[in-house]
């Protein structure tokens, strides 16, 4: 197996192992709720949404910064993954010079 | 306070990469990298962006304290895999794109630093903004006020779509938010990719067909699509939408909804997405504008700072301005993500580093004008001339300006190149083609043979700040060109034709007022004041122009052709000069007449070059 | 977006545009380029009078000494207003000019500047230049294109200058007459084998094994290439209102002793021997350091010098500049 076909293994095992697993779990806000009067929410994330440092220094330190990450934001499942991520992450890092110039599907910017 | 503190920040990665620096908190240079590459919206790692910030500087990377980048990808991709849960087995594609791209590109930031100038700077490692945080420093660190609320609302920055902070001093609390996947911008966006427009950009297109619409649509939307609470917040109803699971906003729902399939891009507009253009236009506003007013009662400020996406639109501006809810509101010029490379410094800056702001005056803001680009000098751009043996004359500012209003009272479509670039999305002046707004052929010519885009697009006045409100029911300054006013009833003219039909050309082609090039449909103008401590290259043309005709308005649209970013350098400012009917290309004091110009010929074919927006 | 660097100049063809702020990407990230009112790569404005109690030293040369490839502060010129006090140095380097152009460049601008010291820094390999009368460049958009350069040669006996005015736009090779085609220079010697060997990774091993000469001009006192140099470099030394001063700058071959520099060393000796100027040779200073330290006196990929190369350099001709201005 070649190393293409490596990591598009390895993100299917990801896919199925961690992620579908989880899909009974609610972590989205979906509902329409007409009884409540407000949907905003305080700030989720608090300790990224202002600024933070991410640890990519090596493979074992970012495994130590995602565990940190989901274990304090609650998702256990996550964390498990974490050396999976960091593993994949590392096998999927690519110069800056071959990125192709397609944007996103994930953001949407408007204007 | 530490002196010569530098701060570089970056955005990249998603859509409109840029660089920003800035020194002791002063704004030094900020530019999007599409207009060094040529690439629209260029989303690459900003690497020429980042050494014109250097060079504008002209400091070694070793000089810089730090270096922020504008987004968090870990959070990002938090989301990815939470969104990829709960949408199940359909996602994998969506997961495996998402996954290559944070994962295998936007996680690896600080090396890419590192390799684009061999350092992330004195400290040693690059700092994560909030996306949110970003775009809502962006807005309030180079504002007027020393206190204000600040908005943000756009597609999605990591998890957030809508935020509600308060600033203070050197400090921002981030109040409340919306997050993904209810989202104003991706409602909107929805509706772009549904009228046959690209979604990112072609937003503002929506914007512009909309007063020729009427919002019948609107109860459909609030009936099926979004619920809204009187504070402005709200829910999208899930089952409308395709951006869970698939790269497309809308599915098959949303498309019955509204009677059919997509439009295709490039056929026909219709009635039916006018109406629909209108129609999302009215909801967005009134979801604005109780956003805004929420932010007032639990702020209790007077001032009202905005950015992200959506507070490009101007319209929703205008309207928001009318409300009188604040006494003050400031936008940032960058308000897209471009913008969030300039928050990114300033949250290095107070938040990391805790340094004191500089005390805001209470009018003017810091952004310079967003004037933030590279400029040119003399000797550059004779150099140029030279070398490529094309034939111009020099003048004096004063010989040339009334050469010019002479010119464009003629009729005469200037390509006009002064000063430094723009930083943002819109030409004001210092990147921009010009002509007279009284002239009745004027809309048609720049649309069609100009910018060879769609004819119905309206075209921006560039007013002197003095007389704005002789044309404008607007008495406040626009200097961004973010604001939407009606042109005032004075100058208005009676129109036959209506917009009840397919057939849009009628409607385009009525003279609505004395300035029939930059009056829209609805009698709107989207306003540039200009100012004479700013621009003062740009205020002197308009001040010629307004001394030979009595008129102190012009046509301002962006210097460059559909799909092509705005020009950067003299060359391709010639070279746009070249390829459409711009009459006369000014760049600073030497005036180039198209009819004198050696033969050009190329070698590629540049409309292909440049891909439809 | 790279900034035009360059204006027309129709004796030398070309020269930096004045007043130019500018940072040029470049494999170690990029580094700053200032130019000043007259346009020449410099911190300082420079002008014709000296300021009382100051020494003076005039610097001309190609790209080595206008400092490609390191921001104006760390080049060996700056350098020596460090080491040397009480000096100031004007560097008139220009990147791609051979020492004909050089020397032209000095009639323009430096013959009424007043100094104590003019040193010529010739890139050993200029002597390929001096012979062509073209000349590739890369423009701002990175696009290959081809110059007319000024040159000097012997007609009838006569020493003449050639190709002035300079034709101002490029030219095609093809359009060239026959006579003219072969004299294009295009940077280096054996091209086509050259790019091959690079590609490989081979350079080094491949220039040591073959005992590679980069400069064969230099292996006999008869070559048309030296005839030229050398009247060049007689010519500047009279005309010179000061003391005037040949640094022969090795290429890396040399210092990385891959290739023997004694034909080259010798004609420069000669100039000394035969018409009394003054040459100094850096090379056995550079040859000092270890071969690891030389290997970082270039860059990775760019053959020009580094910081360290131009440390190394200011180093090894300081006592000598200092010596011959007391």
């Amino acid at each position: 197996m070649n190393s293409t076909n490596q990591t598009e293994s390895k993100i299917k095992e990801l896919f199925e192992g961690v992620i579908i697993a989880d899909s009974g779990k609610k972590y989205l806000l979906t509902e329409i709720d007409k009884s409540s009067t407000s949907y905003y929410e305080t700030p989720v994330h608090p300790n990224q949404a202002y600024f933070s440092f991410i640890d990519v220094a090596t493979q074992e330190n970012f495994t130590g910064y995602l565990e940190q990450f989901w274990k304090e934001s609650g998702n256990e499942e996550f964390a498990q993954a974490a050396g999976a991520i960091s593993s994949l992450a590392y096998s999927l890092c690519v110069d800056p010079d071959s990125q192709q110039e397609d944007i996103s599907p994930f953001i949407y910017a408007m204007y | 306070m530490n002196s010569d503190q530098y701060i570089l920040g970056i955005s990249a990665y998603y859509h409109d990469s840029a660089a920003a620096i800035i020194k002791d908190g002063v704004i030094i240079a900020a530019a999007q990298e599409e207009r060094f590459t040529r690439v629209k919206h260029d989303p690459r790692f900003p690497v020429n962006a980042i050494n014109y910030c250097l060079e504008e500087a002209f400091i070694e990377p070793g000089d810089l304290s730090a270096v922020v980048f504008y987004d968090h990808p870990v959070l990002t991709y938090d989301r990815v895999m939470k969104n990829c849960a709960y949408a199940g087995a359909d996602s994998f594609e969506t997961f495996s794109t998402a996954t290559k791209s944070i994962l295998g590109i936007k996680l690896w930031v600080d090396k890419h630093v590192k390799q684009a100038i061999g350092t992330a700077g004195q400290l040693g490692k690059v700092i994560f903004a909030g996306h949110h945080m970003s775009h809502a420093a962006s807005s309030f660190y180079t504002s007027p006020f020393e206190e204000a609320a600040i908005v943000s609302v756009d597609g999605v920055g990591e998890w957030s779509t809508t935020t509600i902070a308060h600033g203070k001093g050197r400090d921002i609390q981030l109040l409340q938010e919306i997050n993904y996947p209810n989202s104003l911008g991706l409602l909107y966006s929805a509706f772009t990719y549904y009228c046959g427009f690209k979604v990112n950009s072609g937003e503002y297109k929506l914007m512009g067909l909309a007063p020729y619409g009427k919002p019948v649509y609107v109860k459909e939307i609030y009936d099926h699509l979004i619920d809204v609470k009187e504070d402005g917040s709200y829910r999208l109803n899930m089952d409308y939408f395709g951006f869970l699971s698939t790269h497309k906003t809308t599915n098959d729902k949303f498309h019955q909804l509204f009677g059919g399939e997509p439009r295709q891009p490039e056929s026909a507009i219709t009635k039916k997405e006018m109406d629909l253009a209108a129609s999302i236009q009215q909801v967005t506003e009134e979801i604005f504008i109780k956003i805004a007013r929420h932010a007032k009662k639990i702020t209790g400020s007077n001032n009202l700072c905005l950015s992200g996406g959506v507070a490009l639109n101007c319209v929703a501006n205008g309207k928001l301005l009318k409300e009188n809810i604040f006494e003050h509101i400031w936008i940032q010029p960058a308000s897209g993500d471009a913008g969030g490379a300039l928050g990114a410094c300033y949250v290095a800056r107070h938040l990391y580093y805790k340094e004191p702001r500089i005390a805001p005056n209470g009018k003017t803001d810091t952004q310079k004008g967003s004037y933030l680009g590279p400029g040119f000098t003399d000797h550059e751009i004779v150099a140029f001339l030279d070398r490529n043996k094309y034939v111009y004359t020099k003048y004096s500012e004063e010989e040339k300006n009334e050469l010019l209003a002479k010119e464009i009272d003629k009729g005469k479509i200037l390509g006009f190149f002064a000063g430094r670039m723009e930083f943002g999305p819109r030409s004001l002046g210092a990147r921009s083609i010009i002509g007279d707004a009284r002239n009745s052929t004027m809309q048609s010519k720049m649309n069609l043979k100009i910018k060879f885009r769609e004819s119905f697009r309206p075209f921006a006045p560039a007013v002197l700040r003095e007389d704005v409100n002789k044309y404008f029911d607007l008495d406040t300054d626009s200097p961004y060109m973010l604001i939407v006013a009606p042109v005032k009833e004075e100058i208005r003219k009676p129109v036959e034709a209506h917009a009840d039909s397919d057939d849009m050309i009628p409607v385009i082609n009525q003279i609505r007022s004395a300035l029939p090039a930059i009056t829209h449909v609805d009698y709107s103008a989207r306003i540039q004041t200009v100012h004479q401590e700013t621009n003062p290259k740009f205020y002197n043309l308009i001040h010629a122009f307004r001394k030979l005709t009595g008129c102190s308005v012009l046509v301002n649209t962006s210097f460059n052709v559909r799909g092509e970013p705005i020009v950067c350098s003299p060359k391709d400012a010639y070279l746009c000069f070249m390829r459409t009917d711009i009459d006369i290309l000014v760049l600073e004091n030497y005036v180039l007449l198209k009819e004198a110009q050696p033969k050009f010929e190329e070698s590629e074919n540049w409309q292909k070059k440049y891909e439809l927006d | 977006m790279n900034r035009q660097l360059f204006l027309y100049h129709p004796t030398i063809g070309y020269k930096f545009i004045p007043n130019i702020k500018t940072r040029i990407q470049h494999e170690n990230g990029g580094y700053l380029v200032r130019t000043n009112d007259w346009g020449f790569r410099s911190e300082i404005e420079f002008g014709k009078t000296k300021e009382a109690g100051k020494k003076r030293v005039l610097f001309f040369g190609d790209s080595f000494t206008a400092g490609d490839g390191v921001s104006n502060k760390y080049r060996f010129t700056d350098l020596l207003e460090q080491l040397i006090p009480g000096i100031e140095v004007f560097n008139f380097g220009l990147p791609g000019s051979g020492t004909d152009q050089q020397y032209l460049m000095y009639k323009e601008f430096g013959k009424d500047v007043e100094c104590d010291l003019i040193v010529v820094t010739v890139l050993v390999e200029n002597i390929r230049r001096i012979k062509s009368h073209y000349r590739y460049y890369f423009n701002s958009a990175g696009e290959k294109v081809v110059f007319q350069k000024p040159y000097f040669d012997f007609k009838n006996g006569e020493f003449e200058l050639f190709n002035v005015p300079v034709e101002s736009q490029p030219l095609k090779i093809e359009e060239l007459p026959e006579s003219e085609q072969g004299k294009v220079d295009t940077g280096g010697r054996f091209g086509m084998a050259r790019s091959i060997v690079n590609a490989l990774g081979l350079k080094e091993l491949t220039q040591k094994v073959t005992k590679y000469q980069p400069v064969p001009e230099y292996n006999t006192a008869d070559s048309p290439e030296w005839k030229v140099m050398k009247e060049i470099l007689h010519r500047w030394s009279m005309d010179a209102q000061a003391k005037f001063l040949i640094i022969p700058l090795p290429l890396y071959q040399f210092t990385e002793e891959t290739s023997d520099p004694k034909n080259y060393q010798a004609r420069f000796g000669e100039l000394k021997s035969q018409l009394n100027i003054e040459v100094f040779d850096p090379l056995p200073a550079l040859k000092k350091y270890s071969a690891e330290e030389r290997r970082n006196f270039r860059h990775k990929t760019d053959v020009h010098p580094t910081p360290e190369g131009h440390k190394a350099i200011a180093a090894s001709i300081a006592a000598k500049i200092s010596d011959m201005i007391r």
